[in-house]
């Protein structure tokens, strides 16, 4: 092997096996199935639901809310051995982020006592669904056509004068 | 006329071959610079304190802004059943790769979590952490807020 050789094995191996070797040890391989597909097998009406939405969270995938633990659902069931009851029958595990991860807004609202939906909130935490569950049976994904008003408070001033009332709004 | 033998004609072959090599070495480390593989990016490190009583508590979060390089910068890693979770939430979205490491009970447990999406510097984002269950329900939370 001539210098030129040698030296050139000595960069790579100074430079760029170093490289590779980080990148693979580097946990940048791992990307989570993000194929809604996986999902609708189980799960056909909530990926229906959000196919169709057009709310906040069209853009958002099955993945950017839920991690779920290594299934083989996403094949059909000739071929991912659940007849022959393996542990990839199992039904899998999932992370769920909570509606108030992210509108903590809300969260901070429902802290009023006053706040009209605090009893229905309260109300549905005995119940065995999660508090997500309480804003979507509102709050789904399918296009309704409502008029919200809120009104938070009225002032008013209310004058007798020779025998008739007077009302007036602030 | 200089011969193979002649002292100067080793001394510029010789030469020559460094600046190859020289060259190549530059060459090298322009196309890595170029490429962003030698570019830092900002991470977040978690500590969060977990004390178990029959039901984990977390106790604290504190959180720190890192400067990571690109080549190894954390993405998304496989979950953990039970784990200890990390949310970035920013401007009503989850900004952060899914980052777990296994739940052990009581402890302190050290996380570095990536960023997915660029961050206005300055800006305020919440940091919550959680400690989901084998069926990936969530049994403990606690939040603090850190500035980007």
């Amino acid at each position: 092997m001539n210098k030129f050789k040698l030296l050139t094995v000595i960069i790579f191996g100074i430079i760029v096996f170093p490289l590779v070797i980080s990148a693979l040890a580097s946990s940048s391989w791992y990307t989570p199935s993000d194929n809604p597909y996986d999902c609708s097998r189980c799960h056909e009406k909530i990926v229906e639901e959000f196919q169709s939405n057009t709310g906040a969270h069209n853009n958002f995938s099955c993945n950017d809310c839920h991690l779920k633990s290594d299934s083989s659902y996403a094949l059909t069931p000739i071929f991912n051995l659940t007849w022959l009851k393996l542990e990839v029958d199992e039904p899998h595990a999932a992370i769920s982020t909570k509606c108030v991860d992210c509108h903590s807004e809300a969260a901070k609202r429902l802290e009023n006592n006053s706040e009209a939906h605090l009893r229905f909130y309260n109300e549905s935490l005995n119940l065995p669904v999660s508090p997500s569950s309480t804003c979507i049976a509102c709050h789904t994904h399918a296009k309704v056509n409502v008029s919200w008003q809120q009104t938070n408070y009225i002032n008013f001033e209310i004058n007798v004068s020779e025998g008739i009332t007077n009302v007036k709004i602030i | 006329m200089m011969s193979k033998n002649d002292k100067f004609y080793r001394f510029f072959v010789v030469y020559n071959h460094f600046l190859k090599v020289l060259a190549i070495i530059l060459i090298i480390l322009v196309l890595l610079s170029t490429s962003g593989c030698m570019e830092s990016k900002k991470a977040i490190t978690i500590k969060a304190t977990i004390e178990e009583n029959e039901v984990p508590l977390i106790t604290s979060v504190e959180s720190k802004i890192e400067s990571i390089p690109a080549l190894k910068y954390p993405k998304d890693i496989q979950p953990n059943f039970p784990g200890v979770y990390v949310l970035i939430i920013s401007g009503n979205n989850r900004v952060n790769y899914w980052t777990s490491i296994p739940y052990t009970g009581s402890g302190i447990y050290e996380m570095t979590t990536g960023l997915r999406f660029d961050i206005n510097e300055g800006e305020t984002a919440r940091v919550i952490v959680t400690v989901n269950d084998e069926n990936g329900d969530r049994i403990a939370i606690n939040t603090s807020t850190i500035i980007i």
